[in-house]
């Protein structure tokens, strides 16, 4: 019978709790009991916590539930205190920002976006908060602080979303609404106003770090996965000592495409793609409206669209008024022979 | 080329599938294999085909070229080569090539004595690219269900597919692969930053190991999946990622053919709300 | 380990029979092809009434005999025909609208030419709109024409109408809400619809995407982006099409690269903002509360938290005539049958 042990660990180890590597002097202790699962056992390790809470953990903490206790108490008033609506819409309410009007205004009224500016101060000190912990525990832990950074990358997005880009359009009007089904309408919205978002070649290169993100992750994992039985999961003592695990992962990428990272450059070129997700496509929203207007037309403008055979001719009598009088943009080229 | 210093010993003869000694050797770093010699041959063929659709085009712009399926019209019959047929045998092409990729990383990883795993993973992608060209065209009954091949066009197609569903982050199976994706590039951030934070400390510290690595997860949020948990984790995410993106377009056309906001029909009509007094 | 295998094979069964049987999953419509990229054509899923088909037409009237303002007191809309063909006509207009309300529905008592019900008068309007549409809309509705039949299918208050929302009640110290139709059945009627009114009464250029590349001045505000985005899902679902039937989604403004039934969609809108003004709104002050007339159960009833600003009659947007499909009553044409609803065709019938 095929034992699957690379995939799920078929027996668990009890023992003594990991409580952890001492922590510095003036660090508060560590909380949270440990318990085991043996369902994340099954994956992972099995041991959960302890944990090192902090007084940024805490204040973070604090920050975050401000924020969700806005959004959702605000969801909760708008059907009325009612709790089987509440339930039943709740994919469906959101927290929207300031209508247009409001402009950048720091105090609008509660009822018109004030509670949005509210929430989402609380969560960005909330996040914010959140990476000056991380930072501090990888340094508490004398570690290098490459995870804040690829956090940081994520919290450009954000704030580009949320902050910097309805700054530099003058409204936060402008920004996404807290909400499940309403932030896809956002975006769905925000590509069709901004003429088709596809266009953005900051947007293609966030795809491509996307898609390439989680390419990577089937390569580095399988690879991982199928050294198992040399010992390739222990990453960073095949960095300082490598043994066949490295050498075997080295040829199969070697001979499979004549190139090939080690342990430790592999992990440059997953952290690379990560973070450039997220920096790339924050770049592209925050171009969006500001430096560029429509998408399409400037892929237009750069000679990128491509030309389609024409359907049919269009009535020559289309009154004037119903369209704005596009520049004429002498593209096309003759119509593909077909 | 030079062998790496340790390589000489790893290339050792068998764990081929097919044509058992005949292409068992090496060009430079590649391994070559009978599925080297078909990758290659099709990679080639298909991508002088693109470059022969390309020179009868229009145009040479890289953005703007487009090699289009045939026209709904034609049915799964046979295209003209300048009306379809060069995508047909593109895709012909390409997907010996991909499939030959995938059972030549077998054939390495059987010689390496690895799991199969790689390949596993590349048959997902390989899977979703199946799913765009071939099933779903045939499913719908036309090649022109299928996608240009170009670098505009198949965002411009992508585009269109989605506004015939109306709203196509409505659909449920596309939900599910954004978060896929969206959740395994959020752990890829997380484990490589964790190991390059770990190999490479601040100046003048040791190198950690998986102790720090479990422990600093634990101190941050409590719970640290561990060495192997991460890329079986990761593995997993990143192939749902991919079979869910084939299982969103699969689906459209074919079981759902109205915009997907309305497949949601059935989230108003639980009992649950009408049981508890609200309509 | 046993249990655990069964209780996620269990888990995993359940699920999949819930996403096979809980959603209504559709079979596969043939699509037509539309354009590059290509489109498919929705089928419409499923028939809104009964049927979209045409009711057989009555026999014809005599030629000749006195004219319907000779023989009848107070005729003041078909004026152009025959006594006969009026009263064909009449005979049809309630077979069309009032089948099971009969004469009365209009008519007060034995007294024909009493003006007394309310009903009556908003018919008069209805009629003028009709004739109206067949006389100066023939580029959208020619060449099947409209009669009652067309957007009634049998009854008083057509199955889709359109009523300009109240706006949601807001609450101070409360965040603002969309207004999600939530008495809805169907998440084709769920999405919010405020904020319509500019383009189906009103004449605001629906233009929210940029015609330059760079910004240079400012477009519509983004709500309005997402208003104009639910509009156009009312667009698709009325006809029973999606996006690519008149755009190429790359470009939606672009008319270079829409189809031709783009500029047959956009001249409905011209319609349907005529018809609204010049016809549905003083149908609205004939009758202010057609409910209350309306005493079949099935017949549909507007909820009070979509009763707006207008408190009667709905006003008629794509899907009032289409009813799903492209071509209202798959393009059958009735009209024919019956010139006085067309005023140039009931002066000839008359001659």
């Amino acid at each position: 019978m095929a034992r699957y042990h690379t995939l799920f660990t078929s027996f668990e180890l009890q023992g003594p709790d990991e409580l952890g590597i001492p922590l510095p002097r003036g660090s508060s202790p560590r909380r949270l009991r440990p318990f085991r699962s043996s369902w994340l056992g099954r994956i992972g390790e099995n041991q959960v916590g302890p944990t090192y809470l902090g007084a940024l953990g805490l204040a973070s903490i604090v920050c975050g539930f401000i924020a969700i206790e806005i959004i959702g108490l605000n969801m909760w008033a708008s059907v009325d205190w009612n709790v089987v609506r509440f339930i039943k819409m709740l994919p469906f309410l959101a927290l929207e920002p300031p209508s247009a009007k409001q402009g950048l205004s720091l105090f609008p009224p509660l009822e018109d976006g004030g509670w949005w500016l509210m929430a989402g101060f609380f969560l960005t000190a909330s996040i914010l908060l959140w990476w000056v912990r991380m930072y501090r525990r990888a340094r508490a832990l004398g570690m290098g602080t490459h995870v804040c950074w690829a956090f940081a990358s994520a919290i450009w997005l954000y704030l580009v979303l949320g902050f910097i880009r309805p700054i530099l359009m003058g409204s936060w009007s402008e920004a996404v609404p807290f909400g499940v089904i309403e932030h896809l309408n956002w975006t769905a919205t925000f590509s069709v106003r901004y003429g088709n978002i596809f266009y953005n070649p900051f947007h293609m290169l966030s795809i491509v770090f996307l898609y390439g993100s989680t390419m990577l992750f089937t390569m580095h994992g399988g690879t991982i996965l199928a050294l198992t039985k040399f010992g390739g999961e222990r990453e960073t003592h095949e960095i300082t000592d490598p043994g066949t695990a490295m050498e075997r992962g080295s040829l199969f990428w070697r001979w499979t495409m004549g190139f090939n990272a080690n342990f430790d450059s592999v992990h440059r070129w997953l952290f690379t793609f990560a973070t450039l997700t997220t920096l790339t496509g924050g770049i592209g929203i925050l171009m969006t409206g500001t430096v560029v207007d429509n998408w399409y037309l400037w892929g237009v403008k750069h000679g990128i669209a491509p030309q389609y055979a024409r359907i049919q001719p269009i009535p020559d009598s289309l009154p004037p008024g119903i369209m704005p009088r596009l520049p004429q943009l002498d593209v096309r080229q003759p119509e593909l022979a077909r | 080329m030079a062998l790496l210093s340790y390589e000489a010993k790893y290339r050792v003869r068998g764990g081929t599938l097919v044509g058992g000694e005949l292409f068992d050797f090496w060009v430079g770093p590649f391994y070559v294999g009978f599925f080297g010699v078909t990758a290659a041959a099709s990679a080639l063929l298909g991508t002088l085909l693109i470059f022969y659709g390309a020179a009868t085009g229009p145009t040479w712009q890289p953005f703007a070229i487009t090699i289009n399926p045939p026209p709904i019209s034609r049915g799964l019959s046979f295209a003209p080569l300048q009306d379809g047929g060069l995508w047909q045998w593109i895709t012909f092409f390409s997907i010996i090539a991909f499939v030959s990729w995938a059972l030549r990383q077998v054939e390495i990883a059987r010689k390496l004595g690895m799991g199969l795993h790689v390949p596993i993973g590349f048959s997902a992608a390989i899977f979703a690219y199946v799913s765009l060209v071939v099933i779903r065209p045939f499913l719908l009954g036309a090649w022109g269900y299928g996608f240009p091949y170009g670098i505009m066009s198949h965002l411009d197609w992508v585009s269109n597919t989605g506004y015939q569903y109306l709203h196509f982050h409505y659909n449920p199976a596309h939900m599910l692969a954004v978060t896929f994706f969206f959740t395994t590039t959020f752990l890829l951030a997380m484990h490589s930053g964790e190991i390059l934070a770990s190999a490479h400390p601040p100046a003048g510290g040791r190198v950690k190991s998986a102790e720090h690595e479990s422990v600093y997860f634990r101190d941050t949020i409590a719970y640290s999946i561990g060495e192997l948990g991460i890329h079986r984790l990761g593995f997993f995410l990143a192939i749902n990622a991919g079979v869910w993106s084939a299982i969103c377009i699969l689906i459209s056309g074919t079981v759902w053919t109205r915009g997907w906001p309305y497949w949601w029909d059935w989230y108003l009509h639980i009992p649950i709300w009408s049981a508890a007094g609200f309509n | 380990m046993k249990s655990i295998t069964l209780a996620a094979g269990a888990a995993l069964l359940a699920g999949a029979a819930f996403v096979l049987f809980v959603p209504t999953w559709e079979h596969t419509p043939r699509g037509t092809e539309m354009s590059f990229p290509q489109g498919i054509q929705f089928e419409p899923a499923r028939t809104w009434l009964a049927s979209n088909k045409a009711p057989a037409p009555l026999p014809p009237a005599e030629a000749g005999g006195p004219m319907a303002t000779e023989a009848y007191k107070n005729v003041q809309v078909l004026t152009d025909v025959s006594a006969a063909e009026f009263m064909r006509t009449q005979y049809a207009i309630t077979q069309w609208v009032s089948p099971r309300e009969g004469c009365g529905f209009c008519h007060e008592g034995e007294n024909w030419a009493s003006d007394a019900k309310p009903a009556k008068a908003a018919a008069r309007i209805m009629m003028k709109m009709t004739r109206h549409l067949n006389a100066d809309w023939k580029e959208h509705v020619q060449p099947s024409g409209v009669t009652c039949y067309s957007c009634h299918r049998g009854q008083p208050v057509p199955a889709e109408t359109w009523f300009p929302q109240a706006p949601m009640p807001q609450r101070r110290y409360v965040a603002k809400r969309d207004n999600w139709q939530e008495a809805a059945d169907t998440v084709r009627k769920f999405f919010p619809d405020n904020g319509w009114d500019e383009w189906y009464v009103g004449d605001e250029p629906i233009h929210v995407q940029s015609d330059t590349a760079l910004p240079t001045h400012r477009i519509g505000a983004f709500v309005v982006a997402k208003r104009v985005y639910e509009m156009m899902m009312q667009y698709s679902d009325g006809i029973g099409v999606n996006c690519g039937y008149c755009h190429n989604s790359r470009a939606f403004w672009d008319w270079d690269e829409s189809t031709p039934q783009r500029w047959t969609g956009y001249n409905a809108l011209r319609l349907v903002r005529d018809l609204n003004n010049n016809f549905l709104l003083d149908v609205a002050a004939a009758i202010p509360q057609t409910r209350q007339l309306v005493r079949e159960t099935n017949l549909p009833v507007i909820p009070a938290q979509q009763r707006g600003v207008q408190q009667g009659n709905g006003l008629v947007v794509c899907a009032t005539c289409h009813q799903g499909v492209p071509q209202p009553l798959n393009g059958a044409n009735m009209v024919r049958d019956y010139p006085a609803l067309t005023p140039a065709a009931a002066t000839a019938a008359a001659r």
